[in-house]
């Protein structure tokens, strides 16, 4: 790749870089699974619609709003916000939304809080949701547990009846835990005995309040692999047109060469996040939360007393910048996988490595290169390409 | 393919791709409609590759 690839965001900014919003209207979540890498999430304060008008000011006259841009209420169980505040809070962003830009409004739930009318407020904004559903209930219930330890399986499934019965889309997001990846069977017999046609796998990561993973002590590497292997295999046999975040934006990249290899992860203002307080983040989401034990906070500024654009000249970004960029130029020096890759996910690197300065991470050999295996053997054979 | 580099693989894959898949590829997922035939389509044709379920990976949530 050469050199004029680069992200020039790292060092000025370009128009428009950010296609992706988070936005935490509480740190609050009413379930507490044990993987969960939100720190704060017994906290019940919330954003204050006077703050969202700070943040939506300060988005809509920055200028870096991508023409379809994603707002993602996250970071917190958004559904404990009552609808009323969506209601304000949709109406406040569009009062600022002078130039037209594209806003589509998500959530990403855990679905224990929906109702008819949450159904008919999703319905009548078109605002996306995800449900976070770990499978099975054995497998659900073993990490996605209340405030008492019991499983929340059944709350969830009533959520995701809802939206089916309101003929609401829905993705899934699944977190694999050690267990999940020994039963890809039951994973899929279940999506498909439910009818669930959009699929993201999410490994369990070390990283935030989360300081272990249950991979971290298996042939994590060789699980994945034979799980996503076998899910690609069920899915072309029984179910050609369920998608799979993780596999078909990856056949299509092979197949074509036509996306993006940058990652958002790792281009500066590709995604923005903002707390509860107004405080805003860029890079990796989980960062927006996060407190390092050198590095401290990576809070570049607050809506209320600064300029999104001023974000780079701010002293903490400058060195995080540089640390992200000098990993990623490692990653493309050295990795095989970069042209699938785009250098990483830095926050990973950051909780596995110490450093944002760093290569390989746990996270990029299941998530990039793994996939990217089980990606090449599965065209090959479709395309009969020849053994050597 | 032991022995190739991914690189090497990916050309031979992008190679072997046909006119009749690219074409398909090009002409991107199909166009729904109303709110039931957009959900029977999306049970038969779900497609979502430029969706935004691209973007949330991180964390376990």
């Amino acid at each position: 790749m050469p050199d004029s690839a680069w992200p020039r965001q790292f060092d000025r900014l370009e128009d428009p870089a950010c296609n992706l919003v988070i936005i935490q209207p509480t740190p609050f979540c009413n379930i507490n699974c044990r993987y969960c890498y939100l720190p704060d999430r017994s906290n019940r304060k919330h954003l204050a619609l006077e703050t969202l008008h700070n943040i939506s000011s300060a988005l809509f006259t920055s200028g870096l709003l991508s023409q379809r841009t994603t707002v993602v209420w996250h970071a917190g169980e958004p559904l404990v916000m009552p609808i009323s505040f969506y209601e304000s809070a949709f109406d406040i962003m569009e009062s600022y939304n002078f130039s037209g830009i594209d806003v589509t409004h998500a959530f990403q739930s855990n679905g224990t809080l929906l109702s008819r009318a949450w159904c008919d407020f999703i319905k009548s904004r078109g605002v996306r949701i995800g449900l976070s559903l770990d499978g099975p209930k054995f497998l659900h219930d073993a990490s996605r547990v209340d405030r008492l330890g019991k499983g929340t399986f059944e709350r969830t499934m009533a959520g995701l009846r809802l939206l089916q019965e309101h003929y609401i889309r829905f993705h899934i997001i699944m977190v694999l835990t050690q267990a999940a990846l020994k039963h890809p069977d039951e994973v899929w017999g279940f999506c498909m005995q439910e009818q669930l046609a959009d699929l993201c796998f999410n490994v369990e990561e070390a990283e935030g309040a989360n300081l272990h993973s249950s991979l971290e002590h298996c042939d994590a590497d060789s699980l994945y692999r034979a799980f996503l292997s076998r899910i690609v295999d069920l899915r072309g046999r029984f179910a050609p047109n369920v998608h799979i975040r993780e596999i078909d934006p990856l056949l299509s990249n092979i197949k074509f060469g036509d996306r993006d290899i940058r990652s958002a992860e790792n281009t500066p203002f590709s995604i923005l996040s903002f707390d509860c307080d107004g405080n805003f983040s860029t890079f990796s989401p989980e960062l927006l939360t996060m407190k390092h034990s050198q590095l401290g906070r990576f809070i570049f500024g607050n809506v209320r007393a600064d300029s999104l654009r001023n974000l780079t000249n701010h002293e903490h970004y400058i060195r995080v910048a540089a640390d992200i960029r000098s990993g990623i130029q490692r990653c493309r020096r050295e990795c095989d996988y970069f042209s699938m890759c785009g250098g990483g996910a830095p926050v990973n690197k950051l909780c596995e490595n110490g450093t944002f300065d760093s290569t390989e991470t746990f996270y990029c050999r299941l998530r990039i290169k793994a996939a990217v295996d089980v990606g090449l053997i599965h065209l090959e054979n479709e395309l009969q390409i020849r053994k050597r | 393919m032991v022995g190739l580099s991914i690189t090497a693989r990916i050309s031979r894959i992008r190679e072997a791709v046909t006119a009749e898949d690219l074409q398909k590829h090009t002409d991107g997922p199909k166009q729904l409609s109303s709110d039931a035939e957009e959900w029977k389509d999306w049970q038969k044709f779900s497609n979502f590759s430029d969706s935004w379920t691209d973007y949330p990976r991180w964390g376990n949530r």
